[in-house]
This record gives C-alpha cells, structure tokens and sequence, in this order.
C-alpha cells in the first residue's frame, strides 16, 4: 500500500514502480488489441478565487515545490493518509470544511485499480456513501468521468481521478 | 370529483409553497456566501399492468365479503394504494439538499414527489456533528431504522421490491417526523459501527395528521388524533474489507385519539401501540454480485376504552441479488413476501375470532438499470404478483404483472 513518498509522483499508478517486465507485458497486450486500462490520475478542486485572496497563501517554498510538481497553486493540499481516511469514510476537514471524494462504480476498470493501490475496494465505498447510512459520508457515486469532474468541482474540497491529467477553472492534477 | 379536485388544490399549493421556500432559503444561502451541496433526480415512469384495477365496490358492500378492490390493492403493484390518482405515466423527482452553515453546524433538507407517495418533506433539519465521532440532529429527522433507498442514486429498482418502503401505510408509520436524534460513528479495526437513537412527535406542526397504526383507513370522519409518540434506536455494522454490512431497528409508535361526539356505540377511545424490528443483511458473493436481505415486523396491539381488541401482525420479507454488469448496466433479481394476519378478542361485544383477517402477498421481480452518461439513466423493471386475502377463514386469490421503464436525470 502507498502510504508515503506519493507526492514526488504524478498519480498513484506512477508511484507503483512498472519494471521492465511490465512494460514488456503492456507492449504485448496493446499489440494484441486486448484493453490496456490507464492509470488514474488523482485530481482535486481548486480553490475558488474569493477564497484565495482571503485565504493564506502557501510559503514560497512550498510554491517551489509544488511548480516542481506541476500543480497548480490553488488546488487544495491533502496527504495520501488523508486520501486514504476519505475514501475510507474517515471524516477529513480543510479549514473547518469536510473534504470530499468521488468515486465510480465497482466495476469500472480504472476504478479498481485505483483504489486497491490505496488498499481500498470500490464495495465499500458504495455501502459507505449511501443516503441510507446513519451517519453522512462524504463519499458521491458517479457513473463516468463527466460526473466525475462535475463531482470534484461541485464539492470543493474534493477529490476524485481520472484517466489523463486534465486542468480546468475548478480542477487539477494533485499527488 | 370535488374531493380529487380538492386533493389537487392542496399538492398544487404544498408544491408550490415549497418550491418557493427553497428558492428563498438557496438564495439567502448563496448571498451569505455558505456552502450549498444539492442533489436533483427527477424524470417520467410508465407503468403496463394486468389485470386492470377494478373500481369501487357497490355502496353498502361488506368488507369482510371480500371485493375486488381489496384482491387488487393486496398485490401491492405501482396502482395499488396510490397517493395520487394513478396515471400510467407520470413524473417523480427527488430534491436532496446540504447548507453548512459553520464547521460543525449543517441544514438538511429532502424531499419527494411521486403518485404513489405523493409530495412529502422527508427531511428539514439541523445537524451538529462536534466531532467525526457523534452528532445531533433536530427537526424532521429519517428514523434511519431501515434501508429504504429513496435518495440513494444507485438503486436498480423502480419501485423497491421491499412493500415496506413503497407503501402508503408502513412509510407512514417509518419514514420521517420532526424530533431529535443523537448519533454515533466509530470505526474500530475492519468494522464501522454507526447507533442512532431518537424521539419523535410526527404530529407537530402538522408534519403527520393522518397516522393511526395500520387502520387509519377504517377510522371515520370524527374521529380526533390526540397523541403519536415514536422513539426508537438502530444499529449498522459495516465491514470495511468486504463491503458486508448488517442493519437493525427498533421503533415504538404509540398513538391515542377518541370519537367526538360519539355517534354509534362502537365509536370508543383508542389507543395503538406499535413495535417495529427490522434486520438487513447486505453482502457480496462475488467481486460484483450483491446479496442483500431484509425483514421487517410489526406488532400491533390496539385498545378500544383501554381494552386489548386489535392484535395485528405485519411481516415484510425481502430477497434481492443485484449484478454490477458493467459500469454503466446493473441487473437486479428480487423476491418478496408479506405476511399480514389479525385477531380479534372484544369483550365489550363478546367477539372472539382468532382467524379475524390475513393477507399474503410472494412477488418476484427482475430489473436492468442503464446510464447513459451526462446524469441520465433508465430502468426497465417487470414486477409479478400473487396474493390470498381474507376475513373469517374466507380466501379469495388474485396475481397481477406489472412492467415498467423509468427514464430519470440526475443532477
């Protein structure tokens, strides 16, 4: 499970270290036409503007780091412990405001690759985030990546992945 | 014709009325600058079913000959027992709402509309939650003693298999009223545990007028509710590695009201109890094959001038396995069974009958819900019913289908 050093990487499929062999294995899967499922990207909302001038703003350095990163300034800042407690159920806040995350049905491919690198399974996540539930989660069920990003953004702070990296007045890469 | 036009009236106003109220409240909230979380579902139904309803029995007709009205409601399909007037194709929608207010304050709000249920606040409330850990909530709360799926946005279903969520009678008695709730939700190695409990007054502010047990239907135009109190608590255990998940509920209804004035020598004092349990069990037999099973039982003991009469048993008995085919398609097979039976042991009129009155409803149901991207999706459901009903040992059968395709939008 990667609970740490995930920050370096672009998403969590990067941080899982593809060997020679995989790549070899990839190579011959594409050539055979068989489905080659992309790894997620992890995204997060972006704070709006009135909250950024209002907000503090991060320490030059960190700023460095992130510009290394290729995130964009305004995109909310969480842990891969914290990503792993929301799609957990664990309750998460950002300045007071409960953290949410969106995710996509069991069996979509990308989904259960995604998760399981966070020791996770989409099973739960769907049991957790029903109206149902005692208790409120934070956790939304969509069906594609049109949801997806509507769910990111609609639910700020939020996070969610897609398949390629994408930056929009709402979202963008994070991790 | 004047009553179905009157009827009208009052939805038409209670629609509009708050339509209104929630604009307002969405752009008071959007001007204090809160954060606001709301959740639209709404579309078109429409119903095939055979054999068609019959229409009301002749004046004067005993109930307890049995009619074929009373065959047909006993089958529990999309017409039977409807809070509007039945139309073949008719639109619903679901409005879910959240205003945070501070960090650990939140506004509740959800409602419905459909013709079986008609239009209907579920929930309006205030939820502080100090801590992940426990919370309080006040106003019109969900009892949350069930797992009656009328917000969730991933159930295959039309109309639930389970008639202990779809019917006008045992919603009444389980869904929602204003009261208070406390509640916790911990997680203690692979288990969450979340426990409710709560106390309820459905008749304030005239959230529930109508509730009287299963019988409200028999009761006559002067009768006067004075009193309905629920508490009740409940339990989930969920397993956070395998998705196996067990609920249980417990509710206390008790209601009282009297004739006034007192018209024919029947017309006594009453008094309701109810005890409600409900168990679910919900788990996966495989990576995308869902179990889920569900019971539910009422006990109801009703006293006519503080004298036990009434002795009502209500059992709802549900069965479901649900396929996540691909991501987009889900099929879902369902298997139901209601046990209904009454006695009846009235001293004041030397009335004694074990054998008063029993219904039993098995229905089998099969479904395929489909998204079709941008928040559309659609469900085609088939619905088979069979039912024996009776009073005094009489039985008298019935069975009916019912094929429907709901086309919904969500947002």
């Amino acid at each position: 499970m990667c609970t740490h050093g995930l920050g370096q990487y672009r998403s969590i499929g990067d941080a899982v270290n593809l060997g020679c062999l995989n790549c070899v294995i990839l190579a011959g899967l594409m050539a055979l036409g068989l489905p080659v499922w992309a790894d997620a990207v992890w995204h997060c909302s972006r704070t709006p503007v009135v909250d950024v001038a209002t907000d503090s703003r991060p320490d030059p350095g960190d700023l460095f780091t992130l510009a290394e990163q290729g995130v964009a300034d305004d995109v909310i800042r969480i842990s891969v412990r914290d990503l792993i407690d929301v799609y957990s159920g664990v309750s998460v806040r950002l300045s007071g405001v409960p953290l949410s995350a969106c995710f996509m049905p069991v069996n979509d491919p990308v989904t259960g690759k995604t998760l399981r690198a966070l020791g996770l399974s989409a099973d739960v996540l769907s049991a957790l985030a029903r109206k149902s539930a005692i208790a409120k989660s934070h956790l939304y069920r969509v069906t594609d990546e049109e949801e997806m990003k509507a769910c990111i953004a609609r639910n700020h702070p939020a996070v969610g992945y897609l398949t390629q990296a994408q930056v929009t007045e709402k979202l963008a890469p994070c991790f | 014709m004047f009553l179905r036009s009157s009827l009208a009236n009052r939805c038409q106003t209670l629609l509009t009325g708050g339509a209104w109220l929630l604009l307002a409240g969405v752009s008071i909230a959007q001007a204090e600058g809160l954060k606001i979380n709301s959740t639209f579902e709404g579309g078109v139904d429409a119903w095939a079913i055979t054999p068609r309803k019959p229409g009301l029995p002749p004046v004067g007709t005993d109930f307890r000959e049995g009619n074929s009205l009373a065959d047909y409601d006993s089958l529990h399909l999309p017409d039977s027992d409807t809070k509007w007037n039945y139309r073949s194709v008719a639109p619903w929608m679901r409005f879910s709402s959240t205003v945070r207010l501070n960090t650990n304050f939140e506004a509740n709000f959800k409602m419905r509309a459909d013709q079986l249920l008609g239009a209907h606040v579920d929930v309006a409330n205030i939820d502080w939650a100090p801590s992940p850990y426990m919370g309080l909530r006040a106003g019109v709360v969900n009892f949350n003693t069930n797992w009656c799926r009328t917000y969730d946005v991933d159930s295959p279903w039309i109309a639930e298999p389970d008639a202990f969520c779809r019917s006008n009678i045992p919603m009444r008695i389980n869904n929602a009223a204003p009261g208070l709730q406390a509640y916790s939700n911990i997680t203690f190695g692979d288990y969450q545990l979340q426990n409710i409990v709560g106390v309820y007054r459905p008749m304030l502010f005239s959230y529930e007028t109508k509730e009287f047990g299963f019988n409200y239907l028999a009761l006559r135009e002067n009768f006067k509710r004075e009193s309905n109190r629920k508490i009740s608590a409940a339990m989930n255990l969920l397993n956070l590695q395998t998705g196996t998940q067990l609920r249980l509920g417990v509710m206390r209804s008790e209601q009282a009201g009297i004739y006034s004035p007192r018209l024919i020598p029947n017309d006594r004092a009453r008094r309701n109890l109810i005890d409600n349990y409900y168990l679910g069990f919900d788990t996966y037999l495989g990576p995308t094959f869902r179990f889920r099973y569900s019971n539910a039982q009422f006990f109801s003991n009703d006293y006519y001038d503080d004298l036990p009469v009434l002795k009502q048993k209500h059992r709802f008995q549900n069965l479901e396995l649900i396929y996540d085919w691909k991501a987009s398609d889900m099929l879902a097979l369902g298997l139901s069974r209601i046990d209904q039976t009454a006695s009846v042991n009235d001293t004041a009129f030397g009335v004694f009958i074990d054998d008063y009155w029993l219904v039993k409803t098995t229905s089998q149901f099969i479904s395929w819900r489909h998204q079709w991207g941008k928040g559309i999706h659609s469900i085609i459901q088939w619905t088979h019913a069979a039912q024996t009903n009776g009073y005094f040992g009489n039985r008298r059968s019935g069975s009916g289908d019912a094929v429907g395709l709901r086309l919904g939008y969500q947002y």
